[in-house]
């Protein structure tokens, strides 16, 4: 496979460039529960992508810039979709708790589960730069006295990041506190809980003389042997438990096959350190390391694809090697060793901006490198590994284990990072330290981490700089003068054709800001919802995604093949929760409008709280719009009660007043088609869709947007031919991700002119009337949108007619989506109308969110223009 | 040590030290005395063993815990603090303390006992007291019980001993018990003759006990609450203090209070003296925060509550003890009387703080 790139380092925006050219077929490899979706669930997205979808800390990292640690990234960013698929489809999803590495080795043993580590769920709030887990666990007693992971107390409420477990597995006792505080919170919150006692080693002393003491065969720690036996006990009462989840009684041949497959994986993780840690120049940043020592732990709750993606790893860095290639280029940067898992992951990119490595770690996860032992039964290998973990020794046996790990990769300073309120870290600090500097003299720096939303905490990068310029100094080479490498918070761009093109990411700062702030949040999927009525209620209305076919997959292993992309593609969004905005939704208006969209509502009620909007569909009958009236001062009821407001009169004009300004500049914008050359394409046009309503800053750029087009008019006249025939597009909505058919009809040579759809014209027909009683104006404003689910639906040609007219349009295009019953069935009237009433070239188009039938829209595309 | 504040609490401290100069005396003669913080440990076995067990929970103060935060960070348990500069500088009764019962309880006393023979030269015997309430924990517990008393038994393990002591304990701790939910008794009192009960050799310490209670100044509380969470030690009474000037009667459900009876809970007599059975006892009188589940915990405090008509509940816990003080929102939600979780210090600049959150406790209690 092709990639021309130089191994480096580089941002997320470096890796948005360098997207398109990923080989196909390396795409392919990437795809995520083959058991489940034929096939599997492709994976491979970019980290910009994550950053949009609420990992913002993701701006703030340097990745490696190879294919495999691309997928590495995907495949850690995509487990919650595999969490939220397999929960979907009926298979048993277990919360593994405080244990390092031991209880997925039981689990997995059995068909059907996926495993995950509650634990993890203490980077959420540094990867999101979003205390909101913090604070959901704050409200159920667990605050600041505790370290991070009390934010999987605020996960198990919220649900945001996997789906209630069928099962969680929390190991106590010689462990930690803080921990165990949460796991019986949780228990509190009424998930079931099977406890389980982690047993203390005992390391030192060793004052019994009646004790038998035996060592472990991987690890060579030493233990007594009653422990070992008690700690089997214990892992027989998981397994028992698994079996009475899943009904199966579990096997030796079971159990045997997930060491097997779990030793695959620590033996790989292995290797990869000493490769990689080994290295004058290391071959992979600390970054993608840290990634993959942790999925020897929990494997992104997919053991299979995580051999396939260490396995790439490996191969890259054993070529790099060879080669003499590194990602740090010419330079050999002074060796640190890091000791516990840094909260704030951009920690480990400023130590390498600055000129350091990581040569070595203890992550607290070190046991979970050993591979399981093959001589013993599973249970009796798993037990032993346990002996194995530093966690349930004394700080003592953990320093010990830090001077020879930073003694065999030759480091030269420590940096112990520890967990601000994690009870176990002085103790270990106080540890470490002396005995690194009595056995290897050299510098150790430690420090807890604090929560620092947006950027690192300074004092701590001062120390780490501090460091670095001491371990230059003592190796005699010039001290670096390099800056710490902080990137900036991305500004907000000031040309609004870039603003608009990333907009999602200032949507998704601003809804988070707003929430914190305590604004409501009201999630819509349809035009008929009145954006208006929520504004008056003092909360934000929000455009729900699902126009990107990466969630279909997912869809369909609920919903019939055969239904709308855009439906599939919400309920996918919705499933496998990577709709940022649903996520933080306070409610969701779910309108009547097509049967498929209705029914999936049905689906999704347990999610959300919701309200159904009926609507009625005989435009032209008074009757109608009566019952149409009603509902919307139901939702009006709904949304006061929900948000404990009053929406009086004087809100309602207000909000009518701020919508009318926003519809009125989002005109303004669509009728630059008018210009005859166009002066601006229809792409252009199509990226105006944003999600949230009411943001000032989108008015500030949609007013900048008509002026640059303007401008550029001016400037350099029109960005077609003068003959590329106009094109107006009617039919289903599109939006960032759906939108290949105006990509084809302006790569044909076309130029749409207009959008006679939701995500164009319509809706902004016209305005909400300010004279009046303004609940009836909303009403009959959204009453009027002449949608396809209407009957008659006689507005929609009329206002094609106008459009028509006013866009100077040579050409109509009907855009109708999969299995979009209403708009295929009107689109033999809207044909009949153009061909004989308005003598226009007509092409109706089927298609779906897929590029499969690219080419062949393509040449149909191009023959009607040809035509024109 | 605190000053005594009432007769009784005279007789108390006069008491403390007899037992003290007995116990030098003990040493003297070659025996060895047995130093333990918690509850779990079952002090009849150490008995057994020929040795004089003590439950060491005084001489609390910032004195001793500067100098424990010499030897670690300072963002750690303020009673493992004193502890470590306890042991450290061989103060009073921890200058006593020949061998250490170190529990594995909490991640603080467990790293604590692990660096304890390094930083002080103590000896220390290690258990590992299960979180969990099963019966493998239970006879995890009692295995370490008997590795102890084999490993620690010079001159053999007297049953015949241990079974007395235990039950010496068990009367002196019915007269605790009668005391304690009587309501006649001062809380200060009480404090002080619980303290008596966890250093004293129990042999003839109901008696002891009896008599002191007639030297009781009469006590006419006009409500009382229920005292739970970690231990309090001796110079620990900010609290205490304030409930009883505002004539509030204690009933301390505590670890260091109630919760060290098994008999209170279990009514259970021993009966063996056997290491094993000791050790079982001990480890199902436990009601501590810790325990996975702590139902056991909630269901003990709910019934102090409703037998001894406690008109609130105050939950007193240490300082980074994440174990009780998580609890805080769960106490409130499940109990049917008020509740106040208050995390404490030894500094006497956070007494202030105590006092102003129990006033307000009590005034808002007043005023429902």
């Amino acid at each position: 496979m092709k990639w021309g790139f130089e191994p480096d380092r580089i941002s997320v925006g470096d890796w948005e460039s360098r997207m398109p050219a990923v080989p196909v077929e390396f795409e392919e490899k990437c795809r995520f529960l083959r058991q489940i979706v034929p096939g599997g669930v492709r994976y491979l997205f970019s980290p910009y992508e994550y950053s949009c979808r609420g990992d913002v800390l993701l701006r703030r990292l340097k990745f490696d810039s190879s294919l495999e640690a691309l997928r590495l990234w995907a495949f850690l960013f995509s487990e919650k979709d595999r969490l939220f698929l397999a929960k979907e489809n009926g298979w048993k999803i277990v919360a593994a708790m405080k244990d390092l590495g031991q209880v997925p080795v039981l689990t997995y043993a059995f068909p059907e589960t996926l495993t995950f580590y509650a634990d993890e769920l203490w980077w959420a709030p540094c990867f999101s730069e979003e205390p909101h887990l913090l604070d959901e666990a704050a409200k159920l007693g667990a605050g600041e006295e505790l370290c991070f992971v009390r934010a999987a107390l605020g996960a198990m409420v919220t649900l945001d990041y996997f789906p209630k477990p069928d099962l969680c597995i929390a190991g106590v006792g010689a462990c930690c506190d803080d921990f165990s505080a949460i796991m019986q919170l949780i228990e509190g919150l009424g998930y079931p809980v099977h406890w389980w006692e982690m047993a203390a080693r005992f390391d030192e002393p060793l004052e019994s003389s009646t004790g038998v003491y035996r060592e472990t065969g991987q690890g060579g720690s030493r233990y007594l042997s009653d422990t070992r036996l008690f700690l089997e006990g214990q892992l027989q009462s998981v397994v028992r438990r698994m079996e009475e989840l899943v009904g199966m009684e579990a096997t030796t041949d079971m159990l045997a096959g997930s060491r097997t497959l779990f030793n695959t994986i620590r033996g790989q993780v292995s290797e990869l350190r000493d490769l990689v840690y080994s290295a004058r120049r290391p071959p992979l940043p600390g970054l993608e390391m840290f990634l993959s020592e942790f999925i020897a732990i929990h494997t992104c709750s997919e053991p299979e694809e995580s051999v396939f993606v260490l396995q790439g790893l490996l191969d890259l860095v054993r070529k790099r090697i060879e080669r003499g290639e590194s990602p740090f280029g010419c330079s050999e940067p002074v060796r640190v060793f890091w000791v516990t898992p840094p909260t704030d992951a951009s920690l480990i990119t400023i130590l390498e901006d600055l000129g350091g490595c990581i040569a070595g770690t203890e992550y607290l996860i070190s046991h979970a490198f050993l591979k399981l032992s093959t001589d013993v039964e599973p249970v009796s290998a798993v037990a032993e590994n346990c002996l194995d973990d530093c966690m349930t020794g004394s700080p003592g046996f953990r320093a010990r284990r830090v001077v020879e790990g930073a003694r065999r990769y030759g480091a030269e300073g420590v940096i112990i990072s520890g967990i601000s309120g994690a009870s176990h870290c002085p103790w270990d600090e106080m540890s470490i330290r002396l005995a690194v500097e009595r056995e290897l003299g050299i510098p150790v720096i430690a420090f807890d981490v604090p929560f620092s939303p947006g950027r690192p905490s300074e004092q701590v990068v001062n120390r780490i700089q501090g460091l670095v310029e001491l371990l230059q100094e003592r190796r005699g080479t010039s001290v670096s003068t390099a800056s710490p490498g902080i990137m900036p918070p991305p500004e907000i761009s000031s040309d609004p054709l870039l603003y608009f093109h990333n907009s999602m990411s200032t949507e998704v700062d601003q809804i988070r800001t707003q929430k914190r702030a305590g604004r409501g949040v009201v999630g819509i999927y349809c035009e008929f919802s009145p954006r208006d009525l929520i504004l008056a209620a003092g909360a934000l209305p929000v455009c729900l995604c699902g126009s990107s076919r990466r969630t279909i997959p997912a869809a369909e292993t609920v919903l019939p093949a055969n239904l709308c992309p855009l439906i599939k593609s919400s309920f996918g969004y919705i499933i496998t929760n990577r709709c940022p905005f649903f996520v933080v939704s306070d409610l969701v208006v779910a309108e009547t409008t097509c049967d498929g969209k209705k029914k999936m509502y049905e689906l999704i009620t347990d999610r959300k709280p919701q309200h159904i909007l009926e609507l009625t569909q005989k435009v032209d009958e008074e009757e109608a719009f009566s019952h149409w009236m009603k509902e919307v001062e139901r939702l009006k009821i709904r949304l006061e009660e929900h948000f404990d407001t009053e929406i009086t009169e004087g809100k309602l004009r207000n909000a009518i007043t701020e919508m009318n300004r926003e519809r009125t500049l989002l005109r303004n914008a669509l009728l630059l088609g008018r210009n005859r050359p166009s002066i601006v394409t229809g792409l252009e046009l199509a990226s105006l869709r944003y999600r949230i309503s009411g943001l000032p800053e989108h008015l500030r750029m949609l007013e900048q947007f008509v002026l640059e087009i303007e401008a550029r008019g001016r400037r350099s006249g029109a960005v077609c031919s003068p003959a590329a025939p106009r094109v107006l597009l009617t039919g289903c909505p599109m939006a960032h991700g759906s939108l290949k058919v105006i990509e084809v009809i302006e790569e044909s040579g076309g130029i749409v002119v207009v959008q006679e759809t939701c995500s164009g014209w319509k809706p902004l027909d016209t305005l909400v009337d300010e004279e009046g009683d303004p609940l009836e104006a909303i009403a009959r404003k959204h009453f009027s949108i002449p949608c396809s689910c209407m009957t008659p639906n006689s507005g929609r040609l009329e206002l094609m007619d106008r459009l028509i007219g006013e866009f100077s349009v040579d050409v109509v295009i009907d855009l109708v989506w999969h299995a979009c019953h209403t708009y295929s069935v009107e689109s033999w009237l809207v044909e009949k109308h153009v061909k004989e009433d308005l003598d226009l070239p007509f092409l109706k188009i089927e298609t779906d969110y897929s590029d499969s039938d690219r080419e062949r829209l393509s040449v149909r595309i191009q023959t009607l223009l040809e035509m024109v | 040590m605190l000053e005594p504040g009432s007769r009784l609490q005279e007789r108390c401290l006069a008491r403390m030290e007899t037992e003290f100069n007995e116990m030098r005396e003990f040493r003297d003669s070659g025996g060895k005395t047995l130093g333990y913080l918690c509850q779990g440990f079952p002090p009849a076995a150490a008995a057994g063993l020929g040795m004089w067990p003590v439950r060491v929970l005084s001489e609390t103060g910032i004195e001793l815990e500067d100098k424990g935060g010499l030897l670690v960070r300072p963002d750690i348990c303020p009673l493992v603090k004193v502890f470590l500069g306890g042991v450290s500088t061989g103060s009073g009764i921890y200058g006593l303390v020949d061998v250490w019962a170190g529990l594995t309880t909490c991640d603080q006393t467990r790293r604590c006992f692990s660096e304890l023979p390094g930083l002080t030269g103590a000896v220390v015997h290690h258990f590992q007291l299960p979180a969990t309430r099963s019966d493998a924990s239970e006879a995890y517990y009692r295995r370490m019980v008997e590795r102890f008393c084999a490993d620690a038994a010079e001159d053999g393990y007297d049953q015949a001993k241990a079974l007395k002591y235990a039950n010496d304990r068990f009367s002196a701790g019915s007269v605790l018990v009668d005391a304690a939910l009587s309501g006649a008794v001062s809380p200060l009192d009480l404090h002080w003759m619980f303290h008596l009960f966890h250093i004293a050799r129990p042999e003839g310490l109901d008696g002891i006990l009896t008599s002191l209670l007639e030297d009781a100044e009469p006590f006419r509380p006009e409500f009382r609450v229920v005292l739970a969470g970690s231990s309090i030690s001796l110079e620990d009474v900010a609290i205490l203090s304030i409930l009883q000037s505002r004539k509030v009667d204690v009933v301390p459900l505590h670890c260091s209070g109630l919760q060290s009876l098994p008999a209170f809970d279990l009514n259970a007599l021993p009966v063996s003296g056997e290491p094993r059975d000791l050790a079982g006892m001990a480890f199902r009188s436990i009601r501590c925060a810790r325990s996975r589940p702590n139902e056991e915990m909630f269901g003990y405090i709910e019934r102090g509550i409703v037998q001894t008509s406690s008109a609130g509940l105050i939950v007193k816990t240490m300082k980074f003890c994440d174990l009780w003080f998580t609890e805080r929102e769960r106490f409130r939600e499940r109990m049917t009387v008020p509740v106040l979780v208050i995390d404490t210090s030894f500094s006497l600049g956070e007494t202030e703080r105590q006092i102003a959150r129990v006033e307000a406790f009590l005034d808002t209690m007043v005023h429902r």
